[in-house]
């Protein structure tokens, strides 16, 4: 049985993020689901999965569903100097990760990715670095069988 | 209970136990302290030096402290009532 679109989204953007070519430093740590702290290799990069609301769909009587997956981004960054600076060269990268290929490789399964936004970051002064976390936020756009969400 | 004078703070910050640090090039003891912190997520810990308020009358925000040849700048001094100062520390 093929697994949920949802994950077989989430796998193929996670490669994605840790291809990505980063140029502040190298490398970037990349984890899914991450509930721990980051102990060490900031700057890092968590993924999340968000809601996955079914779009209104004039005909009840189709044989698919199409979804709308949510998915975050969250960059965390400690630096002696200039967290702002490279939350954004970071989440530059991040976008052109998710956005030049909208299907994240999965023609058959998304019909496109939007941009949702990025949250205000938030500072932290109370380590021996400064520290900041950013949110970027995608939707993922899917068709699953109405019976079967992993066909 | 009685308060500490300034000849109790002067006997307990030179006790051998103290930790030897540099600011600004002289040496200075005190507590040098370093516990674990996590904020936003991220693991670290947050740096700070205790000591006699009259020891470091000349230095304060801007200066370097070395702590085993770690190099930290002081980014706020917290003056206490007791006459001791608590430097926060940052990371070079």
């Amino acid at each position: 049985m093929a697994l949920h679109y949802a994950e077989q989204i989430l796998v193929s953007v996670l490669a994605k993020l840790k291809a990505a070519p980063v140029v502040s430093v190298l490398p970037v740590n990349v984890e899914r689901d991450r509930v721990d702290p980051v102990e060490t290799g900031v700057p890092a990069i968590g993924l999340e999965m968000g809601s996955d609301e079914p779009v209104d769909q004039e005909n009840k009587n189709m044989a698919f569903i199409d979804s709308h997956l949510e998915i975050e981004v969250d960059i965390y960054v400690k630096n002696t100097t200039g967290v702002s600076t490279e939350l954004n060269l970071i989440r530059q990268e991040v976008h052109q990760a998710l956005m030049v290929d909208r299907l994240q490789g999965l023609p058959a399964i998304v019909s496109d990715t939007r941009y949702l936004g990025a949250s205000e970051p938030l500072l932290e002064g109370d380590l021996e670095n400064a520290a900041a976390k950013q949110t970027l936020n995608y939707q993922i756009l899917y068709r699953h069988s109405l019976t079967d969400p992993g066909a | 209970m009685p308060s500490i004078d300034s000849d109790d703070l002067a006997e307990i910050f030179s006790d051998v136990e103290m930790d030897s640090v540099t600011i600004g090039g002289d040496v200075v003891l005190g507590m040098f302290l370093k516990p674990y912190q996590n904020e936003l997520g991220i693991s670290g810990n947050k740096p700070s030096f205790k000591c006699n308020a009259v020891d470091v009358l000349a230095k304060g925000v801007g200066d370097t402290l070395v702590n085993n040849a770690v190099n930290y700048i002081i980014t706020s001094e917290q003056p206490e009532d007791a006459g001791t100062v608590t430097f926060i520390l940052k990371a070079t």
